[in-house]
Protein backbone atom coordinates (compact mmCIF):
# COMPACT_ATOMS: atom_id res chain seq x y z
CA UNK A 1 0.00 0.00 0.00
CA UNK A 2 1.36 3.46 -1.21
CA UNK A 3 1.80 6.06 1.56
CA UNK A 4 1.89 10.00 1.06
CA UNK A 5 5.68 9.52 1.65
CA UNK A 6 5.73 6.93 -0.54
CA UNK A 7 4.59 8.80 -3.37
CA UNK A 8 6.43 12.19 -1.92
CA UNK A 9 8.70 13.91 -4.53
CA UNK A 10 11.98 11.64 -4.25
CA UNK A 11 13.74 14.69 -2.54
CA UNK A 12 11.63 15.17 -0.03
CA UNK A 13 11.17 11.35 0.87
CA UNK A 14 14.59 11.33 1.19
CA UNK A 15 14.80 14.55 3.36
CA UNK A 16 11.76 13.01 5.54
CA UNK A 17 14.24 10.55 6.39
CA UNK A 18 17.07 11.75 6.96
CA UNK A 19 15.16 13.77 9.80
CA UNK A 20 13.93 11.05 11.33
CA UNK A 21 17.22 8.92 11.32
CA UNK A 22 18.46 12.14 12.89
CA UNK A 23 16.13 11.50 15.80
CA UNK A 24 16.03 7.89 15.77
CA UNK A 25 20.53 8.32 16.40
CA UNK A 26 19.84 10.70 18.96
CA UNK A 27 17.39 8.77 20.63
CA UNK A 28 20.17 5.59 20.74
CA UNK A 29 23.03 7.58 21.62
CA UNK A 30 20.69 9.17 24.41
CA UNK A 31 19.38 6.07 25.21
CA UNK A 32 23.01 4.65 25.82
CA UNK A 33 24.07 7.74 27.84
CA UNK A 34 21.18 6.69 30.46
CA UNK A 35 22.13 3.03 30.74
CA UNK A 36 26.36 3.89 30.67
CA UNK A 37 25.19 6.78 33.86
CA UNK A 38 23.04 5.13 35.63
CA UNK A 39 25.42 3.75 38.17
CA UNK A 40 25.62 7.86 38.81
CA UNK A 41 21.96 8.12 40.06
CA UNK A 42 21.72 9.85 43.61
CA UNK A 43 18.85 8.01 44.73
CA UNK A 44 16.78 4.89 44.26
CA UNK A 45 14.00 6.87 42.01
CA UNK A 46 17.02 8.09 39.51
CA UNK A 47 18.00 4.29 39.07
CA UNK A 48 14.47 3.72 37.72
CA UNK A 49 14.02 7.50 35.66
CA UNK A 50 17.46 6.27 34.00
CA UNK A 51 16.39 2.74 33.31
CA UNK A 52 12.94 3.72 31.88
CA UNK A 53 14.22 6.56 29.78
CA UNK A 54 16.80 4.15 28.49
CA UNK A 55 14.52 1.69 27.10
CA UNK A 56 11.97 4.52 25.93
CA UNK A 57 14.83 5.85 23.98
CA UNK A 58 15.58 2.63 22.23
CA UNK A 59 11.92 2.08 21.58
CA UNK A 60 12.08 5.11 19.74
CA UNK A 61 15.14 4.47 17.64
CA UNK A 62 13.54 1.00 16.87
CA UNK A 63 10.25 2.47 16.10
CA UNK A 64 11.63 4.67 13.76
CA UNK A 65 14.03 2.36 12.31
CA UNK A 66 11.15 -0.31 11.05
CA UNK A 67 9.18 3.06 9.52
CA UNK A 68 11.84 3.61 7.61
CA UNK A 69 12.22 0.13 6.62
CA UNK A 70 9.51 0.78 4.85
CA UNK A 71 10.65 2.70 2.61
CA UNK A 72 14.54 3.37 1.15
CA UNK A 73 16.50 1.21 4.68
CA UNK A 74 17.24 -2.20 5.96
CA UNK A 75 16.34 -2.62 9.54
CA UNK A 76 19.42 -4.61 9.87
CA UNK A 77 21.66 -2.30 8.55
CA UNK A 78 20.19 0.68 10.50
CA UNK A 79 20.70 -1.67 13.58
CA UNK A 80 23.44 -2.69 13.12
CA UNK A 81 25.63 -3.08 9.87
CA UNK A 82 26.49 0.52 10.10
CA UNK A 83 29.99 2.16 10.77
CA UNK A 84 30.31 5.64 12.66
CA UNK A 85 30.50 7.87 9.83
CA UNK A 86 26.95 6.14 9.29
CA UNK A 87 25.17 7.15 12.68
CA UNK A 88 23.63 10.41 12.53
CA UNK A 89 23.44 11.64 16.35
CA UNK A 90 23.32 15.21 17.59
CA UNK A 91 26.79 16.31 18.46
CA UNK A 92 25.78 17.34 21.38
CA UNK A 93 26.00 14.05 22.99
CA UNK A 94 29.32 13.26 21.54
CA UNK A 95 31.56 14.76 24.56
CA UNK A 96 30.74 12.64 27.98
CA UNK A 97 28.96 14.25 30.86
CA UNK A 98 31.70 16.00 33.10
CA UNK A 99 28.93 15.95 36.25
CA UNK A 100 25.79 15.20 37.56
CA UNK A 101 24.06 18.68 36.30
CA UNK A 102 26.53 18.22 32.82
CA UNK A 103 24.64 15.35 32.33
CA UNK A 104 21.06 16.93 33.67
CA UNK A 105 21.51 19.59 31.17
CA UNK A 106 22.74 17.40 27.99
CA UNK A 107 20.07 15.34 28.51
CA UNK A 108 17.41 17.47 28.48
CA UNK A 109 18.40 19.81 25.78
CA UNK A 110 19.18 16.13 23.81
CA UNK A 111 15.53 15.60 24.32
CA UNK A 112 13.77 19.24 24.33
CA UNK A 113 15.41 19.24 20.90
CA UNK A 114 14.30 15.62 19.39
CA UNK A 115 10.81 16.41 20.75
CA UNK A 116 10.65 20.11 19.14
CA UNK A 117 11.44 18.35 16.10
CA UNK A 118 9.53 15.61 16.31
CA UNK A 119 6.54 17.92 17.04
CA UNK A 120 7.23 19.24 13.32
CA UNK A 121 5.22 15.50 12.41
CA UNK A 122 2.56 15.68 14.63
CA UNK A 123 -0.15 16.63 11.68
CA UNK A 124 2.09 14.15 9.13
CA UNK A 125 -0.03 12.90 6.09
CA UNK A 126 2.07 9.32 6.64
CA UNK A 127 -0.06 8.16 9.67
CA UNK A 128 2.69 5.78 11.19
CA UNK A 129 4.84 9.42 11.29
CA UNK A 130 2.25 11.06 13.02
CA UNK A 131 1.73 8.66 15.66
CA UNK A 132 5.68 7.99 16.35
CA UNK A 133 5.78 11.51 16.86
CA UNK A 134 2.93 11.48 19.42
CA UNK A 135 4.52 8.78 21.14
CA UNK A 136 8.33 10.34 21.97
CA UNK A 137 5.99 13.57 22.75
CA UNK A 138 3.95 11.27 25.78
CA UNK A 139 7.29 10.40 26.94
CA UNK A 140 9.11 13.20 26.60
CA UNK A 141 6.71 14.22 28.57
CA UNK A 142 7.62 12.68 31.37
CA UNK A 143 11.26 12.74 30.32
CA UNK A 144 11.37 16.71 30.79
CA UNK A 145 9.52 16.62 34.12
CA UNK A 146 12.46 14.08 35.46
CA UNK A 147 14.57 16.75 34.20
CA UNK A 148 12.29 19.96 35.95
CA UNK A 149 12.80 18.42 39.05
CA UNK A 150 16.40 18.03 39.05
CA UNK A 151 16.57 22.14 38.03
CA UNK A 152 14.20 22.61 41.22
CA UNK A 153 17.33 20.72 42.80
CA UNK A 154 20.41 22.14 41.36
CA UNK A 155 18.59 25.88 41.64
CA UNK A 156 18.94 25.60 46.15
CA UNK A 157 22.51 25.44 45.51
CA UNK A 158 25.49 28.25 44.32
CA UNK A 159 28.09 25.92 43.82
CA UNK A 160 25.28 23.72 41.46
CA UNK A 161 23.82 26.12 39.94
CA UNK A 162 27.37 27.38 38.33
CA UNK A 163 28.22 23.84 37.27
CA UNK A 164 24.89 24.09 35.15
CA UNK A 165 25.18 27.04 34.28
CA UNK A 166 28.63 26.19 32.30
CA UNK A 167 27.19 23.04 31.19
CA UNK A 168 24.75 25.04 29.11
CA UNK A 169 27.23 27.46 27.82
CA UNK A 170 29.19 24.70 26.06
CA UNK A 171 26.19 22.39 25.04
CA UNK A 172 23.06 25.00 24.35
CA UNK A 173 25.30 26.06 20.89
CA UNK A 174 25.38 22.52 19.87
CA UNK A 175 21.76 22.08 20.38
CA UNK A 176 20.93 25.05 18.08
CA UNK A 177 23.34 23.27 15.97
CA UNK A 178 21.37 20.68 15.30
CA UNK A 179 18.83 22.56 13.85
CA UNK A 180 20.95 23.60 11.18
CA UNK A 181 21.75 27.48 9.63
CA UNK A 182 19.00 30.13 10.42
CA UNK A 183 18.97 30.99 6.38
CA UNK A 184 18.51 27.28 5.37
CA UNK A 185 15.40 26.45 2.86
CA UNK A 186 13.18 24.39 4.44
CA UNK A 187 11.92 22.01 1.84
CA UNK A 188 10.24 19.51 3.56
CA UNK A 189 7.61 22.09 5.04
CA UNK A 190 7.18 23.25 1.13
CA UNK A 191 6.54 19.96 0.44
CA UNK A 192 3.43 18.96 3.40
CA UNK A 193 5.79 16.99 4.56
CA UNK A 194 6.53 18.67 8.18
CA UNK A 195 3.88 20.85 9.95
CA UNK A 196 5.74 24.23 10.93
CA UNK A 197 8.53 25.65 9.05
CA UNK A 198 11.73 24.94 10.79
CA UNK A 199 13.19 28.27 11.73
CA UNK A 200 9.45 28.22 13.98
CA UNK A 201 10.32 25.34 15.28
CA UNK A 202 13.97 26.19 16.13
CA UNK A 203 12.75 29.61 17.69
CA UNK A 204 10.20 27.94 20.02
CA UNK A 205 12.60 25.35 21.15
CA UNK A 206 14.66 28.42 22.02
CA UNK A 207 12.25 29.79 23.92
CA UNK A 208 10.93 26.82 26.01
CA UNK A 209 15.12 26.60 26.58
CA UNK A 210 15.32 30.25 28.01
CA UNK A 211 11.85 29.88 30.42
CA UNK A 212 13.65 26.51 31.93
CA UNK A 213 16.90 28.39 32.62
CA UNK A 214 15.08 31.48 33.47
CA UNK A 215 15.82 30.73 37.49
CA UNK A 216 19.19 30.44 37.05
CA UNK A 217 20.18 33.73 35.72
CA UNK A 218 20.79 32.35 32.06
CA UNK A 219 20.06 34.11 29.38
CA UNK A 220 20.28 32.45 26.21
CA UNK A 221 19.34 34.81 24.02
CA UNK A 222 21.94 35.76 21.11
CA UNK A 223 23.24 32.32 21.62
CA UNK A 224 24.41 31.45 18.13
CA UNK A 225 25.69 28.05 16.50
CA UNK A 226 28.60 27.78 14.54
CA UNK A 227 28.71 24.97 11.65
CA UNK A 228 32.33 24.28 10.79
CA UNK A 229 33.64 22.25 7.37
CA UNK A 230 32.56 18.98 7.78
CA UNK A 231 29.12 19.61 9.06
CA UNK A 232 26.66 17.25 7.35
CA UNK A 233 23.77 18.48 6.76
CA UNK A 234 21.65 15.50 6.40
CA UNK A 235 23.31 13.90 9.47
CA UNK A 236 22.29 17.35 11.17
CA UNK A 237 26.22 16.87 13.05
CA UNK A 238 29.85 17.53 12.28
CA UNK A 239 32.43 14.85 10.85
CA UNK A 240 31.86 10.98 12.37
CA UNK A 241 30.79 9.88 15.45
CA UNK A 242 33.81 9.41 17.80
CA UNK A 243 35.58 6.37 17.57
CA UNK A 244 34.64 5.76 21.34
CA UNK A 245 31.59 6.72 21.74
CA UNK A 246 30.75 4.24 18.67
CA UNK A 247 32.37 1.63 20.82
CA UNK A 248 29.81 2.24 23.47
CA UNK A 249 26.59 2.51 21.26
CA UNK A 250 27.27 -0.06 18.93
CA UNK A 251 25.99 -3.71 18.84
CA UNK A 252 28.40 -5.77 20.39
CA UNK A 253 27.35 -9.14 19.00
CA UNK A 254 25.34 -9.63 15.80
CA UNK A 255 24.37 -13.29 15.89
CA UNK A 256 22.99 -12.08 20.18
CA UNK A 257 21.13 -9.65 18.23
CA UNK A 258 19.53 -12.08 15.65
CA UNK B 1 14.24 17.16 48.66
CA UNK B 2 12.85 13.63 47.63
CA UNK B 3 10.41 13.20 44.66
CA UNK B 4 8.11 13.40 46.86
CA UNK B 5 8.56 16.98 47.66
CA UNK B 6 9.39 17.71 44.06
CA UNK B 7 5.86 16.56 42.60
CA UNK B 8 4.04 17.32 45.62
CA UNK B 9 2.20 19.83 43.70
CA UNK B 10 2.05 18.90 40.44
CA UNK B 11 -1.24 19.47 38.70
CA UNK B 12 -0.79 15.97 36.76
CA UNK B 13 -1.13 13.98 39.85
CA UNK B 14 -3.85 16.26 41.80
CA UNK B 15 -6.78 13.52 41.06
CA UNK B 16 -4.56 10.56 41.36
CA UNK B 17 -6.27 8.09 44.48
CA UNK B 18 -5.11 5.60 46.48
CA UNK B 19 -6.61 2.46 45.36
CA UNK B 20 -6.97 0.95 48.81
CA UNK B 21 -8.28 3.85 50.80
CA UNK B 22 -9.37 6.53 48.43
CA UNK B 23 -8.19 9.68 49.50
CA UNK B 24 -6.34 12.02 47.39
CA UNK B 25 -3.50 12.62 50.09
CA UNK B 26 -0.84 10.76 47.75
CA UNK B 27 3.14 11.06 47.40
CA UNK B 28 4.93 10.57 44.81
CA UNK B 29 7.96 7.93 45.59
CA UNK B 30 9.15 7.73 41.88
CA UNK B 31 8.28 9.44 38.92
CA UNK B 32 9.21 6.07 37.38
CA UNK B 33 7.56 2.98 38.95
CA UNK B 34 7.66 -0.28 38.40
CA UNK B 35 7.72 -0.16 34.60
CA UNK B 36 8.34 2.97 32.84
CA UNK B 37 4.51 3.85 31.83
CA UNK B 38 3.82 4.06 35.37
CA UNK B 39 4.78 6.61 38.62
CA UNK B 40 5.15 5.10 41.91
CA UNK B 41 3.17 6.48 44.63
CA UNK B 42 2.59 5.70 48.65
CA UNK B 43 -0.33 7.03 50.53
CA UNK B 44 -0.34 9.30 52.86
CA UNK B 45 -2.99 8.03 55.03
CA UNK B 46 -2.80 4.03 54.67
CA UNK B 47 1.02 3.92 53.74
CA UNK B 48 -0.04 1.51 51.09
CA UNK B 49 2.11 1.57 47.63
CA UNK B 50 0.48 1.95 44.38
CA UNK B 51 1.41 2.44 40.35
CA UNK B 52 -0.16 4.39 38.43
CA UNK B 53 -0.43 4.86 34.76
CA UNK B 54 1.00 7.89 33.46
CA UNK B 55 -0.01 8.32 30.00
CA UNK B 56 -2.73 10.83 29.70
CA UNK B 57 -1.90 11.62 25.69
CA UNK B 58 -0.78 14.68 27.28
CA UNK B 59 3.01 16.61 25.08
CA UNK B 60 5.18 18.90 25.93
CA UNK B 61 4.13 22.57 24.59
CA UNK B 62 4.52 22.52 21.31
CA UNK B 63 7.47 24.59 20.53
CA UNK B 64 6.38 26.07 17.06
CA UNK B 65 3.03 26.74 18.67
CA UNK B 66 4.56 28.69 21.75
CA UNK B 67 7.62 30.48 20.24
Amino acid sequence: MSTPVATAEPAARTALQNDLLCVADTKLVLGNWFAECVMNGKSLPDFAAMLGMCTASYGQTRAIYHWLDTLDHSYGHLEHGRGRAEIRSMDLLDPAPENWQDFIVSTWLAEQATWSMASGFLRNPDRTVAGIARKIGEEAYFHLKYAAGWFRIIEASDEEGELLRASVTRRFPLALRWFGPLDAADDLHAAGLRDDPLPDIRAGFVGEVRSALKPFGVDATGVEATFEADWRPDARRTGPLPERLFEVIRFKDQEIAR
Amino acid sequence: MNDGDLYRDDPDFADVECPDCGTTDVTVASLFGSTTSEVLFQCDRCRSCFNWVKWRHRLPPVPAENR
